[in-house]
């Protein structure tokens, strides 16, 4: 098992993959995230970017959402290291540690992304 | 058989589960499209009728959840709490459960008698994905039936269902309570127990469930907690609960209520889908992605999306032009025939001018609207508008505003009421309010007429450069005063820029049609009676009080000089006319309006001319240049009429100087719009920001007005 680091959402690069570990700060930003599934256990993938470099996209449990850097400044995730959602991290909340590597094919094409 | 015949049900749903497409099914074009009272948030009802039931169907706006935090939710959960729904059909996307589901939970826990309707069934198939559905039945505790709206497959069985739930005909739906964890569990099974011993006797917490009350008052909700609010001793243990209960769970789970609850939830389904689904074995988002490997691409991104914008553009715009130019021709012709026998009085002109004229001043804006919808629905349906939102949001993020703001915004250049019409594509009502405020600036393709006479008139060859500039600066007045609006009044609700890219779908004709439909009738319904009564009020502004006497001498005299067939006679003839025309136009309320307010103008150089020309340009900005035809006697007739109107305001004798003309210029850039637009901003956005836009613009366009000439004239120009 490969240590895994904790960081900000928004330093996660495309390619990556993150598990949700909280969403900071209060309010009704924090609260949309939380209903959008951004809870403790999900795992998200960064897709991209745009051309100005914000905002970034993500897939976060099968769907694809955008998120400005500044907001994903407020989620605090740790980084796979391999770099993929495993089906079961993907469904969130019971994900295993160091699980991984041998997902379907598109799962893992997200590093040259 | 039971006796109640009729059934009220609500439609709730995520945002991009095809909610929209169920609506359509059940009710076909049979809708009515309005505003929640109190909100500008679109409310649509239809009706419809299945085995015997007349059925009403109210479309809540779409939400993920059901918290107070924005005006949709709020407005969701009112109605399935206040108005008490017989049933509420929950569609869900069938291909994003984990998320869809969280809605549902919520809605159940709100004690709602819920049908969940698993939507785009067709795609979870396709997917290779199982769904026992029979297993999620049981486990929600609801009934679960399946719907493919894009070809309405299903609706009829989704609809059986409801009236089953409706008629207790299937076991109601047992409550199956969410579990936080133990403790937490623990803190709201007290608090609902004090929550119930509070409610005895008090009809707006009675009938709510005491766990759901328990749930929202640790979460903080402000509408549930002034429910308690109170002196009575029951309340205040409530309320005492509450905080204590908040303060165990911090102390038990290091975390606060918000996040426990909703990971609760979360969790939930989670372990329903666990139970029920097989997950699937091919990616729904592959083709879209791969599309938007080009869409969203570096590099070509963004002349994609321009030659999209282009598009719709030029399609709205140029296209557009040929049917309003035939529904113009059709008009005269109409007229010509029609008018021709009427005899010559105050009436014929009331008829001719006010109200064929403000008829014709409602119509000539359909085709753009159609149009411009067509193109919009298309975008939003196919999926490639959240697309352009994540392009553009970059830039527009800046002006305080959502990436979807650009789309309205652009579409100002043209003509602001479709501009204002296309805001509601806009999620939040913060976001939709600015960009109204903001799209007047654009400037309309109406107000270029008026840049190419000034323009043209005092700054010759340069005038190109000029209009250029007068563009410009409309584009840096939007987002200066995007900024700082976003950082006064609007400071309050920062939107999230939390939006979904739905997967890539080919739209339906029948949606297609059903929206700009929609569109067609709203406008035509709330803002052409507006429009209508409006213009023919400033017709009657423009053409009383009139000097009969006056006029038919002048007309007596001329129609001798024209008898004596001379050619200086017929011009003599001509020049009379035209003076009493100009004399008309400057003694009419409309004239007295704009000379009284001249001073006002005198410092930015304005004559009384232009100050009457802006007044009148109220109907219309292209109006400013035919009143300034009439007052500045151009020549009327064959040949060039701008030519030599643009030699009489070029002449000193007007008393107009170059500096003045800019300013001018971007007094009509920036001054407030059309009588049509100001209806569509009242429709949109309320009487209050209508009054708002009139009143700042009018400021706007006075102080830099002011600004441009006295700066201009200690420069010495």
């Amino acid at each position: 098992m490969t240590a895994e680091r904790r960081t900000r959402l928004s330093d996660a690069q495309p390619g990556t993959a993150a598990v949700v570990v909280e969403v900071a700060g209060e309010g009704p930003f924090r609260r949309r995230l939380l209903d959008m599934g951004f809870v403790r256990g999900m795992c998200v993938r960064v897709i991209k970017s745009a051309p100005l470099g914000d905002p970034v996209e993500y897939c976060l449990g099968g769907t694809h959402v955008t998120l400005r850097k500044h907001e994903a400044e407020q989620v605090v995730v740790t980084v796979l290291p391999d770099a993929v959602c495993s089906p079961r991290r993907r469904r969130g909340l019971g994900w295993h540690h160091g699980h991984g590597g041998h997902g379907p094919r598109w799962l893992r094409r997200g590093r040259s992304e | 058989m039971a006796e109640k015949r009729t059934l009220r049900i609500a439609l709730a749903g995520n945002p991009n589960s095809g909610k929209t497409s169920v609506f359509n099914c059940m009710t076909g074009a049979r809708q009515h499209v309005g505003n929640w009272p109190g909100v500008t948030v679109e409310r649509k009802t239809g009706h419809l009728s299945h085995r015997g039931y007349d059925i009403e169907v109210v479309d809540l706006p779409g939400t993920y959840s059901l918290t107070t935090f924005s005006v949709e939710e709020r407005v969701a959960r009112s109605f399935v709490v206040d108005e008490r729904p017989d049933v509420v059909v929950d569609v869900v996307d069938s291909g994003n459960l984990a998320r869809n589901l969280y809605l549902t939970v919520q809605l159940l826990e709100l004690g709602a008698h819920v049908v969940v309707d698993l939507n785009m069934w067709d795609e979870l198939q396709a997917s290779g994905a199982r769904l026992d559905r029979a297993k999620l039945t049981e486990l929600l505790g609801a009934p679960v039936v399946s719907t493919v709206a894009q070809t309405c497959e299903g609706i009829e069985e989704l609809l059986d269902a409801v009236v089953d739930l409706a008629e207790d005909r299937v076991p109601r739906h047992r409550h199956v309570p969410v579990s936080y964890g133990g403790h937490v569990d623990d803190v709201v099974a007290t608090l609902a127990g004090a929550v119930e011993s509070a409610a005895g006797g008090r009809e707006a917490l009675a009938r709510l469930p005491a766990r759901w009350v328990a749930t929202k008052l640790l979460e903080g909700d402000p509408e549930v907690a002034a429910l308690v609010a109170g002196g009575a001793p029951a309340l205040a243990a409530v309320r005492e609960a509450a905080a204590r209960g908040i303060e165990h769970i911090a102390a038990a789970t290091g975390s606060d209520p918000e996040r426990v609850i909703s990971e609760g939830r979360h969790g939930y389904v989670a372990g329903a889908l666990r139970e029920a689904l097989t997950e699937a074995t091919v990616d729904r988002m592959e083709i879209s992605r791969r599309i938007d490997n080009v869409f969203t691409n570096r590099f070509l991104g963004y002349p994609i999306f321009l030659l999209f914008m282009w598009l719709l553009f030029q399609l709205t715009f140029r296209a557009g032009a040929y049917p309003m130019h035939w529904i113009d021709t059709l008009v005269n012709w109409l007229c010509g025939t029609v008018c021709a026998g009427l005899p010559d009085s105050i009436l014929t002109d009331l008829f001719v001018d006010g109200i064929v004229g403000g008829v014709g001043s409602v119509i000539v804006f359909l085709p753009n609207i159609l149009i411009l919808f067509l193109g919009i629905s298309f975008l939003e349906d196919s999926g490639y508008m959240a697309r352009a939102a994540f392009l553009m949001d970059r830039v527009m993020h800046a002006l305080g505003l959502h990436g979807k703001s650009f789309i309205p915004m652009l579409m100002g250049f043209g003509c602001s009421v479709p501009a204002i019409m296309a805001t509601r594509t806009l999620e939040s009502r913060r976001d939709r309010v600015l960009t109204i405020l903001l799209i007047p600036l654009m400037s309309c393709s109406a107000k270029f007429p008026v840049y190419l006479l000034v323009g043209g008139a005092f700054f010759g060859e340069r005038a190109g450069s000029v209009v250029f500039i007068v563009y410009l600066l409309g584009v840096v007045a939007a987002i200066l005063l995007g900024r700082l609006l976003a950082k006064t009044m609007f400071r309050s609700a920062p939107e999230p820029f939390v939006m979904e890219l739905p997967p890539y779908r080919l739209p339906t004709p029948k949606g297609l049609g059903i929206h700009m439909w929609e569109r067609a009738k709203l406008y035509l319904q709330k803002m052409g009676g507006v429009i209508l009564v409006a213009s023919v009020v400033l017709w009657f502004l423009g053409a009383f009080p009139r000097d009969e006497g006056a006029r038919t001498r002048v007309e007596a005299e001329a129609s001798s000089l024209r008898a004596a067939g001379t050619v200086e006679a017929v011009a003599q003839a001509d020049r009379l006319v035209e003076e009493l025309d100009s004399t008309q136009i400057a003694n009419s309320f409309v004239g007295r309006i704009g000379r009284t307010i001249a001073p006002a103008m005198g410092p930015l150089g304005f004559t009384w001319e232009m100050s009457v020309s802006l007044v009148t340009g109220f109907v219309a900005k292209e109006v400013i240049v035919s009143t300034l035809g009439v007052l500045y006697h151009a020549e009327a007739g064959p040949g060039e009429p701008r030519e030599s109107l643009s030699r009489a305001l070029r002449n000193p004798a007007s008393g107009i100087t170059p500096l003045a003309a800019f300013a001018f210029m971007m007094f009509v850039l920036l001054y407030t719009p059309c009588v049509a637009t100001v209806a569509a901003v009242r429709r949109e956005a309320g009487s209050g920001w209508m009054w708002f836009s009139i009143a700042s613009q009018l400021s706007l366009a006075w102080l830099v007005g002011f600004g441009v000439y006295q700066i201009g004239r200690l420069a010495g120009l």
